[in-house]
């Protein structure tokens, strides 16, 4: 790195900035060690790529030329690393990193949101094709070598919890123990439990209700995606989707666990029915694993889906909403009937302001 | 339980100082509730608030945040939520509650209520369950019922200027008090302010009936033909109009179609068939999605229209008296009612009650029991269909058209136990007064 040239212009060992003159003008290869200084001071906070670290390295070597300059690159260099959101950084990084030799695709943060990023509508059909498009999801990822971190499902079960609008639909995971052939290598990931939701137009989440659950901890992230107009009723809005982020240690997976999600939905109105209730059917929830290891200081993320055409899961899935409704038979005796009492009400009040006018003039006179 | 002649010493202002201790007790409850119980205290009103007044902190528009349909004025007001503390919002409210109370015990002094009246009126607004409630959880409507009556303030005292402007900023923030402003015109009456001096008020008096000078409301209708465009009616109109529009078009250019939308268009052809304490909510939800006829809407719009006149053209020149029932018969007879429009004739209720010839006993316990009453009924249903999910809509239906009634009934009852007191003297009333005195 050029200690060749350090030790034949500047005697000195680099100590820290401030014990060095403030006029002094720094030789190129001075320049260039402290700018490499620099970049890994900062590493930790922002995961530079090795684009903008060569970036980095030129610009410090060049323009370097005394140590205040110095000093004023790196406060700029330490705030502008905290602005840096993580996410987008780790995406770049990771896909950099995946050696992928396929087009990348920028991996959202929210899978749905990619999905809405080219559809306007929810619909099962267009769903089920993009999810398994697995470059969408960023299934693109090549698995590394020694993973066998594959939770495996035993049971699947779906519940509605609660009564009326508001209620909770619960999903029950069990896992079956695993098996590892390398323990280190699942100690140092983290697991991410991504559960798609797709809601029926019967039904909605409120995002706000949703964000406060995340406040307190219960999920690690949530987004609802589609319609979220919490206000219309059913047969004038949308499909929506809720996505749940969770995030699992994955050494529980050694041992038999569950996972039970609670998501709070509620009701919307219902197009008329005969019967004055409509049924709404909440199908089986998308289920995506995003584990991410950390091999070598490099993030490493894989997606997988857990599977519902095995054979031994036992699935208990129906979930069906009873939803009061209007009766279309009520229509005409409602409309009828609340008109009459508007008017008859208009009447009673018209005829007792009236009247209390008259007996107002006829007090009068009768004083006078 | 409480002592009376203890009631009797207590003076206003301790009065007042209890009822602002209790609510910053409610408010600090309502943390509490919030923070370690499922149900919250705090309304959801507030949430939508406080989130819209932190996107406009942000620079970017309130009506980012769905459900935002208020003035950008109220984002404004309440954008120290995100800066102090996130309660900020309440302890504006609950002083506006506080505020109410202050300006009903002033306006019923300048009137020369008795003290004791005075303070019991002044009780059944502070310590109205209703009222201190709807402050602490955050609702806006005491900001509101707070402008009002600093309107009625300003007209006592003849800043017609004033009154002209607090009226444009409070129909920009909340379209309803439009309804107040045929009263106010027609009170803005030569005779009652003449272009020398101030008003003067009439005083309350223990007396029976009072003197009707110029015949029944049909002849005042006919001098209103004639001499509709005095000079103070005109400025009242104008001022209150440019202060409207000023307003308005400021949000427009500052938030653009959103903002009329929201703000505007939506209360004023607002449809919803979520079930409320209106008779027309299952007649909406029944046609929901179909197109509504000229003739139905005509139909849905005329008892309201018809009801707003004839309170208008009888009741004007006891404008307080006048503004109370038409704010119950404008909530009746809307096709939307929440629980927070109650606050509007609340804050209008202590201003009329000296008048009334109504006891307690029985025809007052007789309104107050059959108005909770239908309201216990109709929530009772409601409670059934949104949490027990029974298909309950017929009755919860016939529910609201029983709560209607009660509201009707009362409001008739009260009507007839009024005693009638022209708000201002008229100039034939003042001569009279004088040439009496000399006698």
């Amino acid at each position: 790195m050029g200690s060749g040239h350090y030790h034949q212009f500047n005697p000195a060992p680099p100590s820290l900035p401030l014990s060095l003159p403030p006029k002094l003008i720094w030789s190129p290869s001075h320049r260039f060690r402290w700018s490499f200084f620099v970049v890994h001071s900062i590493d930790p906070f922002c995961n530079l790529d090795l684009g903008s670290r060569l970036i980095v390295y030129l610009i410090t070597s060049f323009s370097m030329k005394t140590w205040r300059q110095f000093i004023g690159l790196c406060i700029y260099l330490l705030v502008w690393s905290s602005f840096i959101s993580s996410p987008i950084v780790d995406s770049a990084n990771s896909n950099f990193n995946s050696g992928n030799e396929r087009t990348f695709h920028p991996v959202k943060k929210f899978v749905m949101q990619s999905y809405f990023d080219r559809h306007i509508e929810l619909h099962d059909s267009v769903f089920d094709n993009f999810i398994s498009q697995e470059d969408n999801v960023g299934l693109c990822q090549v698995l590394p070598e020694n993973h066998d971190f594959v939770p495996r499902l035993s049971v699947l079960k779906r519940d509605l919890i609660g009564e009326g609008s508001h209620r909770h639909v619960s999903t029950l995971l069990k896992f079956q123990s695993q098996q590892l052939e390398s323990s280190s290598q699942l100690l140092s990931s983290s697991c991410d439990f991504i559960i798609i939701e797709r809601l029926p137009t019967g039904v909605f989440a409120d995002p706000f209700e949703l964000q406060r659950l995340v406040q307190r901890g219960v999920f690690n992230d949530v987004d609802v995606f589609g319609d979220t107009n919490l206000e219309l009723p059913s047969f004038l809005s949308n499909r929506s989707a809720v996505e749940i982020h969770l995030v699992v240690d994955p050494n529980k997976f050694l041992e038999p666990t569950d996972i039970k999600i609670e998501l709070p939905l509620h009701a919307r109105y219902q197009p008329l029915n005969e019967s004055g209730y409509s049924t709404v059917e909440l199908g089986m929830p998308d289920i995506l694993v995003r584990c991410s290891t950390k091999e070598r200081s490099e993030n490493q993320n894989y997606f997988f889906k857990l599977t519902n055409n095995d054979a031994d899961v036992m699935y208990e899935a129906d979930v069906l909403w009873r939803i009061p409704s209007g009766k279309k038979a009520h229509s005409n005796l409602v409309f009828v009937i609340t008109f009459s009492v508007a008017l008859l009400s208009t009447l009673v009040i018209f005829l007792s302001s009236l009247e209390y006018s008259k007996s107002r003039v006829r007090k009068d006179s009768k004083q006078s | 339980m409480i002592n009376l002649s203890a009631m009797r010493s207590l003076d206003f202002t301790s009065l007042l100082l209890f009822s602002a201790i209790f609510r910053v007790i409610l408010i600090i409850y309502g943390e509490w509730q919030d923070a370690h119980m499922e149900v919250n205290y705090t309304d959801v009103d507030y949430l939508v608030f406080s989130d819209a007044a932190s996107l406009m902190a942000s620079g970017d528009s309130p009506y980012k945040r769905t459900t935002y349909r208020y003035s950008p004025l109220l984002a404004f007001l309440l954008i120290p939520n995100s800066l102090i503390h996130r309660s900020w919002g309440k302890f504006i409210f609950s002083a506006s509650d506080l505020l109410v109370g202050y300006f009903i015990h002033f306006i019923l002094q300048q009137r020369k209520v008795p003290r004791k009246l005075c303070n019991y009126c002044v009780m059944t607004w502070l310590f109205n369950p209703f009222t201190f409630t709807i402050g602490t959880r955050g609702n806006c409507e005491p900001v509101v019922c707070a402008m009002i009556l600093w309107i009625i303030i300003c007209l006592m005292k003849g800043n017609l200027l004033q009154s002209a402007f607090w009226y444009g900023l409070i129909v920009h923030f909340r379209i309803y008090p439009i309804i107040y402003a045929i009263p106010i015109v027609l009170v803005l009456d030569p005779n009652f302010f003449p272009s020398d001096r101030k008003p003067i008020l009439k005083n309350w008096t223990a007396a029976q009936a009072e003197r009707l000078n110029d015949g029944n409301c049909l002849c005042s209708l006919h001098n209103l033909l004639k001499c509709i465009f005095t000079r103070k009616r005109l400025m009242f109109g104008l001022v209150s109009a440019a202060v409207f529009f000023l307003f308005t078009g400021l949000s427009y250019y500052l938030y653009g179609w959103e903002f009329l939308h929201e703000a505007l268009l939506y209360h004023l052809t607002r449809t919803d068939p979520r079930h409320n304490f209106s008779i027309y909510f299952y007649h909406i939800y029944l046609h929901y999605g179909y197109d509504i006829s000229v003739v139905e809407k005509l139909i849905s719009f005329l008892p309201q229209f018809m009801v707003q006149l004839v309170l208008i053209f009888c009741f004007a020149k006891d404008l307080p008296f006048c503004l109370f029932a038409q704010t119950v018969a404008f909530v009746a007879f809307n096709k939307v009612i929440t629980a927070q429009y109650f606050v509007w004739f609340f804050c209008l209720l202590p201003l009329i009650l000296p008048w009334s010839k109504m006891k307690l006993k029985w025809d007052g316990m007789l309104c107050i029991l059959s108005w909770m009453g239908a309201q216990v009924h109709w929530l009772m249903w409601g409670y059934l269909l949104e949490f027990k999910g029974k298909n309950v809509f017929l009755e919860l239906w016939v529910a609201s058209l029983v709560f209607h009634a009660a509201n009707v009934f009362i409001l008739t009852l009260v009507i007839r136990h009024h005693r009638f007191s022209s708000f201002f003297l008229g100039l034939e009333d003042v001569k009279s007064k004088n040439v009496a005195k000399l006698e």
